[in-house]
This record gives C-alpha cells, sequence and structure tokens, in this order.
C-alpha cells in the first residue's frame, strides 16, 4: 500500500504535517520585512536569494494563534511554486496545487519527517480545540502524538 | 520538399507576414489622402506584395501568387494613375491581405482554400488593356540589353543599386535568367532548390521573380509552365553562363553595368573630396536611384541591423542584470562604510601620531639630562617607532589605489547593461495599436457609422510581454467603443453632435504605472438600462443599486455575465466582455475603470503596472521602515522647518493641507496612510516613541515624552497650539529641532497633486520592480516590492493608491479653508475645551464639555429602577431622571449590561436628570474643530476626531430638553 512521506511541524504544542513534495526548503534566521495593512496572516515578506517569497504565519492563518504575539525564532518552510510543481503534479494527480507566489509557512518549530501509510490517515474531526476545520485534510496516530495533515491549497487560497 | 527546401519556405512566410501587416496601415494612409498619395507610399505596398508573389511563385503555391498578382495589378494601376484609391479599392485590396494571412498561415493546404472572392473583388477594378500593356512591356525577349536592365528593376525591384555594385566590384558579370519550371525543370527532374544550389557554386543568386506575364496564361489550367525570372551574379563570362547554368543561351541576358561601374569610379571621386555623410546624400542622388531602391536600402539596414534573440535568453538576461545590481548597491555601500571607516583610522593615527611626537619630545628632553646611553637606545627605539606609524599610516593612505574610479566605473556600467538589457525586452505599445485603424474602419463601416480613430502616445514603451496580452481585451474595448459607446448616424444628429464619432485610444505615463484609455464621445453608459439588467440579472437588489455611486454602477458592467446591448450582434455583446477584459488586465497586475458622462461619451482608464522593469526610485522611510516611490510619479520634494509648521499646514475637516506657493494641497501621512502606529523618535534619546499628536502642529506634551514600552497610565492630551497661533507653551520646544522638520514628497495623482509625509527622505535608487505579491493584492497601497541594497525587502509604494485609500479631497480647498478660518475666529473665544470623554450605547464614543459636568457617580446597575418606561436613580435623597444617549441620538443602546454603570450629572440641574455612560473614559483638553456637517442631529454639537476615535460631542441641555420638553420651557 502507498505510504506517503509528510514533513511535520510545530505551532505551539501541536503537530502538523504536510506532504514533503511541495516543499523547496526550510530556513531559520531571516529577516522578515513586515508590510502593512497586509492581511493578519501575512507575517511579511523574506528575501530568498533575491527572489521575494511571501511568509504566511500558519499558526494565525488556522486561527491557532490569535495575531502576532512575540513569537520568534521561527522557521520559514518555502514551497515550491505551483509551477515548479507541474510537471509532478502531472505524474501524480493526487499532489496538492500550491500558490503562484513563492510562499513560505512560518512555523515555530521543524518535527521528523514521518512516512505514513495511507490507510492510517483518518479523515478529520470538524474542529481540533478551537480551530476549524476547513485546513485539515486528515489527522494520523503517530507513536506519542497526534499528526494534523494540512490542506495546503486551502491554506494558500487568497481571499479577494 | 526536402529540408532546405522547407527553411526556406519557412523564413518566406515569416518574411511574408511582415510584408503584410506593413501593407495594411499603408493601405489606410492610401485611403485616407486619396489622390495625394505619395509614389513612395504605393510604391512600398506594391513592393511588399511583389516579394510575396515571387517568394511564393518559386515554390509553385499558386493561390498565394495569384492572389498577389491580382492585388499587384491593381496596386499597378494605382501606381500609374489609372485608378482613383476609393474605399471599395480599399476594401477588395485589404481583403486580399486577409485571405493571403490566411493562407499564409496553412500553407500546406494554400491550394484548397477557396481565393475566387477576393479574385473577383479584385478584377472590376483591373482593365484588361492596361494588363496587355504590362505584358509586351515586361516580358520581351527582344529587348535590347539597355532595355532588360531597366525592366530588371522592375521584375526586380528587390535587387539595389548596391548589389550591383558589389557584383562589379568584384569582377563579376550579372545575368538575367529565364528559367521555364517545365522546360528546365521538371523535365529534367531538378528541384528549383538543387537546381539553384548548383549555380550558387559560380556565383550568387539575387533575386528569383515570377513572370507574371505568363501566369495569366495558366491560370485555371493544369498547366505548370511557369516562367521564373532569375538575376544570377557570376565570375562566368557569357560564353560560360549556359554551360555552367544548364540553361539554353537565348534564355540568357546579359546585363550591362557600364552605367554602374561609372557611378562606381564617380562616387570613389567624390568620396575623396567630400565629408561622407553629406556626400552619401549626395552622390546617391547623383545615381538618379529611383526612390523605392533608396527606401529599399533603409529597411534592408534596418533587417541587417537587427538580430532574433530568444525571448527566454532576454528574460535570463533582465534577471541575471537585476541580480548584479543588487550586488552593485551591496559592494557600493560595503565599499563607502569601508572608506569613511578607514578615514576615520586615518584621522585618529594622525591624533595618535601627534600625541606620540610629543611625548617622544618629552622623552627627549628628559632623556638629554640622563646617561648618553639611555639617550641612544631611546632615540633607537623612537625612531623605530615613528617609522611604524608612518608606514601604517601611509599604508592607510594607500588602502586600495584609484578604488574610487573603479567603483565608478563599475556604477556606471552596470547601470547602462541593465537599462540596455531591459530595453531589449521593450516594445512600443504601437505594435499593439496599429492594428486598429483597420478594425475601426472596418466596424463603422459595417455598422454604418463614420468614426475617427485617433492613436496618442504610440512610442509609449511597455514589456513585451504586457504589450503582446494587451491584444485581446484592448481588441474587445475598441469594439465596445464602435459598437455601443458611438452611436449610430441619426442618434448624433439628434443629439447634435457631428455626425462623426471621435474615438482616442492613448497611451501615458503615470504614477509609474503606463495608462491605456479608450475615449469615445458616443453616448455613455446608459445607467438606467445597467441597472435594469443588474436587477434582471440578479446581480443587485434595488437597494444596492440605490447605495451606488455613479461610477460604481458604470462598473457594473465589468461584472462576470453581464451584456446591456439590447441586439446581440456580431460585433460584441455577448456579455462574455468587460469582465474577461478585466481578468485579463488583473492578470497583469493592472486595473480598469470605467468612467462616464451620459451623452458626452464614455472613457476606460487600464492601469498597468512597470513588472520586470528596473526604475529609478526615491527610497523614504515610515515608522522606521524603507519604502521605494517610483520617481515617475514624484513631483517635487519639500521640506518644512519646524518652525514654520505652524504657518505651512492647515487643518482641513479630516484633512491635513499644506501651502506650497499659494496653492493648498491635501497631506497624507504614509504612517497613518498605511495604518501604523504613529512615532517619532526622540532626538535625545535617540529612541523611537508613540507619537499621540494629531497634528503635526501640536507640540508632543511631556507627558508623552516616554519611551513605549513604559507608557503610563496618563493619557491626557496635552494642550494643542492653535493653528496660526505663535502662542508656547512651557518648557523646551523641540519643534525647532532640525531632524523634526517635515518631509513631504510632492506627488501627481490624475490631475492634481498631493503631499506624502514622510518621515526621512533617503537618495534615489534603481530598484527591481519584483511583482507583488498576490496576498498583499488587497492592501491597495503597493505596487510591488523590492530588495535593497542590503538585501532588505521594501515595498513600492503605489501613489495613486495611498491617495484613494486616504480619500484625498481637491476641489474647493481654498474655499473650505476660508470658511473653516471663519468658523474658527468664530469660535475662536472657546479656544480649548475641556472634554470629558465617555462610552455610551454600543461602542458610542461621546464627550461633554467639562464645565457642565458637576461630578460623576458609580453605581450600581441594580440600585436604577425602570418605572414607566423611564429610568430612575435615587440620589442624594431624591430621585433622578437618567437618560440613555441611545435614545436621543444616532447610536444602538448598549447591549450588554454590567454590574456597574456610571452617571453624568450636570451643573446647575439640581440634579434632576443624569446620563448613563458605559464608562468614562478620559478628560481632554482639545482644540480640535468640530465638524458639524458630518453626523448632525438635535442635542448634537459636533464630531471630532478626539483620541483617533470619531467622539460626538454633546449639547446635553439639548438631549435634556427633548427628553422632557416641559421641565425646560424657558
Amino acid at each position: 500500500m502507498a505510504s506517503k512521506q509528510f514533513a511535520s511541524f510545530y505551532i505551539g504544542e501541536n503537530l502538523f504535517g504536510i506532504d514533503i513534495r511541495l516543499i523547496r526548503e526550510i530556513n531559520r534566521n531571516i529577516e522578515i520585512t513586515p508590510v502593512d495593512r497586509a492581511p493578519k496572516f501575512v507575517r511579511g515578506l523574506l528575501n530568498l536569494r533575491g527572489q521575494i517569497v511571501t511568509v504566511i504565519d500558519l499558526g494565525v492563518r488556522i486561527g491557532l494563534v490569535d495575531k502576532d504575539d512575540d513569537r520568534k525564532d521561527g522557521r520559514c518552510i518555502v514551497l515550491k511554486t505551483s509551477e515548479e510543481l507541474s510537471q509532478k503534479r502531472s505524474e501524480d494527480p493526487t499532489l496538492e496545487d500550491t500558490a503562484r507566489d513563492l510562499v513560505a509557512l512560518y512555523v515555530d518549530d521543524i518535527g521528523d519527517m514521518v512516512t505514513i501509510d495511507e490507510k492510517e490517515i483518518e479523515s478529520p474531526p470538524a474542529n481540533i480545540g478551537e480551530v476549524e476545520g476547513e485546513f485539515f485534510s486528515g489527522v494520523a496516530k503517530l507513536d506519542k502524538e497526534l499528526l494534523v495533515i494540512l490542506k495546503v491549497a486551502e491554506l494558500l487560497k487568497i481571499e479577494e | 520538399m526536402n529540408m532546405q527546401d522547407q527553411e526556406m519556405l519557412n523564413e518566406l512566410i515569416v518574411e511574408s507576414r511582415e510584408h503584410l501587416s506593413a501593407i495594411e496601415p499603408d493601405l489606410l494612409e492610401l485611403e485616407q489622402k486619396g489622390d495625394a498619395i505619395s509614389g513612395e507610399l504605393i510604391n512600398r505596398v506594391f513592393r511588399a506584395v511583389h516579394s510575396i508573389k515571387g517568394g511564393f511563385g518559386f515554390f509553385g503555391i499558386e493561390h498565394i501568387t495569384k492572389l498577389s498578382h491580382a492585388m499587384e495589378n491593381v496596386m499597378a494601376k494605382i501606381r500609374d494613375k489609372n485608378l482613383a484609391i476609393t474605399p471599395e479599392v480599399t476594401d477588395a485590396l485589404l481583403k486580399g491581405v486577409d485571405k493571403l494571412r490566411t493562407l499564409l498561415d496553412d500553407v500546406a493546404n494554400a491550394e484548397s482554400i477557396p481565393i475566387e472572392a477576393e479574385i473577383a473583388g479584385l478584377n472590376p477594378f483591373l482593365d484588361q488593356q492596361v494588363q496587355a500593356k504590362t505584358k509586351t512591356k515586361d516580358f520581351d525577349k527582344k529587348t535590347s540589353e539597355n532595355n532588360i536592365e531597366t525592366s530588371i528593376h522592375q521584375k526586380h525591384p528587390d535587387i539595389q543599386e548596391t548589389q550591383m555594385i558589389e557584383t562589379v566590384k568584384n569582377g563579376k558579370h550579372l545575368y538575367q535568367i529565364t528559367l521555364n519550371s517545365r522546360t528546365d525543370l521538371s523535365n529534367k527532374d531538378v528541384a528549383p532548390s538543387v537546381l539553384l544550389e548548383t549555380w550558387e557554386k559560380f556565383g550568387e543568386v539575387m533575386d528569383v521573380s515570377f513572370d507574371f506575364d505568363n501566369i495569366s496564361g495558366i491560370l485555371g489550367s493544369s498547366n505548370k509552365e511557369i516562367m521564373y525570372s532569375v538575376v544570377y551574379s557570376t565570375v562566368l563570362e557569357p560564353d560560360l553562363v549556359s554551360a555552367g547554368t544548364g540553361i539554353p543561351e537565348e534564355q540568357i541576358f546579359t546585363i550591362d553595368l557600364t552605367e554602374t561601374r561609372d557611378k562606381i569610379k564617380s562616387e570613389a571621386a567624390a568620396k575623396q573630396t567630400a565629408q561622407s555623410a553629406a556626400q552619401k546624400i549626395s552622390s546617391s542622388q547623383e545615381q538618379g536611384t529611383s526612390t523605392a531602391a533608396k527606401t529599399q536600402i533603409k529597411a534592408d539596414n534596418k533587417i541587417e541591423d537587427a538580430l532574433r534573440v530568444k525571448v527566454g535568453l532576454l528574460n535570463n538576461l533582465m534577471n541575471l542584470a537585476g541580480e548584479l545590481v543588487l550586488s552593485r548597491n551591496q559592494l557600493m555601500q560595503s565599499v563607502n562604510r569601508k572608506l569613511s571607516e578607514a578615514v576615520e583610522t586615518e584621522s585618529l593615527l594622525k591624533n595618535v601620531t601627534q600625541q606620540f611626537m610629543q611625548s617622544t619630545r618629552n622623552m627627549q628632553e628628559a632623556s638629554r639630562q640622563g646617561h648618553e646611553i639611555v639617550n641612544q637606545t631611546a632615540d633607537k627605539e623612537i625612531a623605530r617607532l615613528k617609522e611604524t606609524v608612518a608606514q601604517s599610516l601611509s599604508m592607510r593612505l594607500m588602502d586600495v589605489p584609484g578604488l574610487n574610479s573603479i567603483m565608478q566605473n563599475i556604477d556606471m556600467v552596470t547601470s547602462l547593461l541593465q537599462e540596455s538589457i531591459m530595453q531589449t525586452r521593450l516594445q512600443p505599445i504601437s505594435v499593439v495599436f496599429a492594428k486598429f485603424p483597420r478594425l475601426v474602419r472596418d466596424l463603422a463601416k459595417k455598422l454604418g457609422k463614420e468614426i475617427n480613430l485617433t492613436l496618442v502616445g504610440q512610442d509609449v514603451e511597455l514589456d513585451k510581454s504586457i504589450v503582446e496580452q494587451l491584444s485581446d481585451p484592448l481588441t474587445h474595448l475598441i469594439r465596445n467603443s464602435v459598437d455601443h459607446g458611438v452611436e449610430s448616424q441619426e442618434d448624433r444628429k439628434k443629439a447634435g453632435k457631428p455626425v462623426q464619432g471621435e474615438v482616442v485610444l492613448r497611451a501615458f505615463h503615470e504614477g509609474g504605472k503606463v495608462h491605456i484609455q479608450i475615449e469615445d464621445d458616443g453616448a455613455g453608459v446608459n445607467r438606467n438600462r445597467v441597472k435594469e439588467k443588474a436587477i434582471e440579472k440578479g446581480l443587485f437588489t434595488v437597494d444596492d443599486l440605490a447605495k451606488m455611486t455613479d461610477r460604481e454602477i458604470d462598473n457594473i458592467i465589468m461584472l462576470p455575465g453581464f451584456s446591456t446591448a439590447a441586439v446581440v450582434s456580431d460585433v460584441s455583446g455577448r456579455g462574455v466582455g468587460m469582465d474577461v477584459v478585466k481578468t485579463n488586465i488583473e492578470r497583469l497586475g493592472g486595473t480598469v475603470d470605467i468612467e462616464s458622462e451620459p451623452g458626452k461619451g464614455t472613457i476606460i482608464t487600464m492601469k498597468l503596472p512597470l513588472t520586470l522593469a528596473i526604475i529609478s526610485s526615491l527610497i523614504v522611510s515610515a515608522g522606521g521602515r524603507r519604502f521605494a516611490i517610483p520617481q515617475v510619479g514624484i513631483d517635487e520634494l519639500v521640506r518644512i522647518r519646524a518652525k514654520d509648521v505652524t504657518k505651512r499646514i492647515d487643518r482641513l475637516k479630516n484633512c491635513e493641507v499644506m501651502r506650497l506657493r499659494g496653492k493648498l494641497l491635501p497631506l497624507v501621512r504614509l504612517e497613518i496612510a498605511l495604518d501604523m502606529v504613529p512615532t517619532f523618535i526622540h532626538p535625545e534619546s535617540n529612541i523611537r516613541m508613540v507619537d499621540k499628536r494629531k497634528r503635526w502642529s501640536d507640540r508632543r506634551g511631556l507627558a508623552e515624552d516616554k519611551p513605549q514600552e513604559s507608557q503610563s497610565n496618563e493619557q491626557k492630551i496635552p494642550a494643542g497650539v492653535i493653528p496660526g497661533d505663535d502662542r508656547r507653551g512651557k518648557g523646551p520646544d523641540r519643534r525647532g529641532n532640525v531632524s523634526n522638520a517635515v518631509k513631504i514628497v510632492v506627488l501627481k495623482y490624475q490631475d492634481q497633486h498631493y503631499g506624502l509625509v514622510v518621515e526621512e527622505v533617503y537618495d534615489s535608487e534603481e530598484i527591481v520592480v519584483k511583482p507583488l505579491s498576490g496576498y498583499l493584492k488587497s492592501s491597495q497601497c503597493y505596487a510591488g516590492s523590492t530588495i535593497m541594497g542590503d538585501g532588505s525587502v521594501a515595498m513600492i509604494l503605489d501613489t495613486n493608491g495611498l491617495a484613494q485609500l486616504s480619500n484625498l479631497k481637491f476641489n474647493d480647498l481654498e474655499k473650505d479653508i476660508e470658511t473653516e478660518k471663519e468658523k474658527f475666529l468664530k469660535d475662536s473665544n472657546k479656544k480649548l475645551r475641556e472634554l470629558l470623554l465617555f462610552e455610551a450605547g454600543e461602542n458610542g464614543n461621546f464627550g461633554v464639555d467639562l464645565s457642565m459636568v458637576a461630578r460623576v457617580e458609580k453605581v450600581e446597575t441594580s440600585r436604577i429602577v425602570n418605572i414607566g418606561g423611564k429610568d430612575f436613580l435615587k440620589y442624594e435623597d431624591r430621585s433622578m431622571r437618567l437618560l440613555k444617549l441611545s435614545d436621543y441620538l444616532p447610536v444602538s443602546a448598549a447591549t450588554e449590561t454590567s454590574n456597574y454603570t456610571f452617571v453624568i450629572v450636570p451643573k446647575g440641574s439640581n440634579h434632576i436628570m443624569g446620563i448613563i455612560a458605559n464608562q468614562v473614559k478620559d478628560v481632554v483638553k482639545t482644540d480640535a474643530l468640530l465638524d458639524t456637517s458630518n453626523i448632525r442631529g438635535n442635542g448634537i454639537l459636533g464630531s471630532a476626531m478626539i483620541n483617533s476615535a470619531l467622539t460626538l460631542v454633546v449639547d446635553m441641555k439639548t438631549v435634556f430638553k427633548s427628553a422632557e420638553p416641559e421641565m425646560f420651557s424657558d
């Protein structure tokens, strides 16, 4: 049976995961320039070797963190763009789509890479804690904790 | 067909397409100018058609050849003034052009595409007699050699004087060879390309043309005998040509080159004596070269200068240049830092040396009195030290020789390089505009309208990718203007307008963006019809529409699935129009806006960004962040000294204005426009602090001079200084400090200007525009982002967006300020109000004049008794009537009840009435002018922004009166 690899990361104590194939690289200690009048969940922009990356504060985006408190030392998970993935997506249509822009997800800490059998992924509850379930695609039980798998396409949606 | 032929054919197709796109505007010009046509223009068209004919004749593609031949014949008649240019002729020719295009698109199947209709359209213009005349003139084997040479130019207009000269200079001969497709090719089973290849071994095939006199004989018949006329330049002597080429001698004519030789001689002689530039013209005149040949040379030069480059490669170059610019900026910054460090070290060293010298002298003095040996040792030691210091000093000075000039060089070269590379990607908008005259002409004709299209700003350049994607939306908009915009001739007459409608297509730069406008003088948007349609289609309700402004209603047209055309024509009105335009433009990062005046016309404005571009911009800061403002949008920079602030800056309702050379400009404070917490830098401690002043004319109170983190609970706003009043408060006035000067960037906005107040103005810098992240588009105030020299990210401001966000008002500023002044004078006896701020109802902010308040009581909600719908409180042994402001003023009633509530007890009412407040917030002194126009109501004195909240100032007496009229009847 097919198994999938997920990159896991923490927001507070909660463990989340996304398909590892969507990730371009993971960075820390990069200066993020805040942008005024930006949507709340946009933490700012960062310069990734000459390319500008929009940093989405994942905690704020899914409603786990109220607004930007003084969380520092987070990591930026830079995602591949939709264009970069188009090749892979044509081979595997189940692979999620990302954004046209270069986007990074701001998380508190990085966890391990986990391999999960697709059978073990259960559908998510309607909400996890106080967070609405619209961003969750599934849940998997790991040895010690629960891994919530995120709907990346939903996270990256731009609201008009 | 072999590979080589295929390649040649492909090239020919590309070339022919270029010819066709050149023909179209020329034909339209011909039509416009009518009889006043220039020979050059008609020759140009003639030549273009001829090239197509010749080229495809060579490949034996009959349909193209036939059609272009028919067109050529008509052109010939026009040229010889045997045919007047009428719209009908142009029509037929344009149709021919269209069909040729279709044929070129599908050359492989060209023969199966019918061309009869186009030929039939052209034929009526042809006079048989003229055709016959050409026949005899053009291809007569018995003509003398001299005659052949003249006919060379006729049959081979592509042969240039220069080519002939080249032939002579190389000692070659020039022949005109007639090639019979049947006897010379088919019968021998030789492909034309193979034959010509053999010829190329001994010389050069300069031109191949189709001998069109013989075509007429084969039209419609299957006889494939076609005559080609080939111009061949070779070293072969006349008696050897026939053997070399394999063509019978009677088909070969030698072209007399004596004349050309003479020309070369005279030219050479002339060259020696005269300056080259002026000389070229004179000699070419001397040669009597035809106008046609001259332009041909010009055109050919152009082709030689151009090179086809893959767009991908250019994109790469663009990116690399962008990176180079960034690296250069970084390099410059670090070098400058190093240099200034070096200068510092140098002066430091100098000081050290001086001190050292001094102590040396002291030591020498001291040792003179001591031992001789000690003396010597000390001397030696001193000398050594001196040397070391001197050495290190000189090393500093020499650091890197010529570093500065090298840096300057790199700086300049990088700028030039980047500019040039950028230009490779730029295309004039005329590339798109060019097709519209035709489109408008055809459409207008079809719709029975008379329309004049004016193109403005054709030289405005845009990135290639944008230009390419503009074609469809623009076509649609132009169609709309012609179809829906401009009325029918009868309607125009009725409306008292000239019969001829005007459509203007305009491109220009503004605010760092390229604007493209389509303006027509038609009927404008029929708003009632739009409303009806919008309701009909369920896009809006009647209520929605009632709330909308005219402009908003106009823009409904761009919503998906909306079309107002009563009759669906094949021109437009399929209901998938404007929204597609909008989406396309927005995809390019632009915006579309419709502005319409009923009966007068419509202007559709598209604003396109300069993505991919490198622009020069001004770096400014606000709230400690840096921003780039595109230089194109900037008019000037104004710095107002702190002591002039009160004189130059006035407040007008909720907007601040600046006096600039007698005019009033609205001001936007960047920090506020971007919703930042206003801050300032404390001049003594250099710490950024929260600024609570409402405007610059206010003095920062002492209470505010505390760093943000240690803010006290004290919230009182200090007494401000009244504008125009020179009265100053106690304590040091930091407004005199230089760094407190107000820096204003004056920006263009539509036809107006406004001032953007920034914290600091830095350098002008070339920046690489990176497209705006999709997540930030909703912020409306950015045009893009960029990476600064130090690697940090900065936002590029959208100066138009900022103005819109700030709701700037430009009209009647002067008048407004007068009325404001008058009102102010009237109110001046009040000067400062002391207001008690409180909250009542659901989030309502209110203020009452403190002088009217006796006291404020905190009471338990449970103590309030409701009798007959009225609230009462037992207060000092009397019962006091309590009023809820929500009952009398425009504020909704509080939904939440708490255990405690506040009662404001007014002075001098014997405590019979009080006002309920949820919360008492503050007591402030303010000179804020009350705005009486915005929110009106009985019991409201006016509104003002206090502590950045809209506060209604309540007239308690009136409120009490309206509650119990009989009690207060004076």
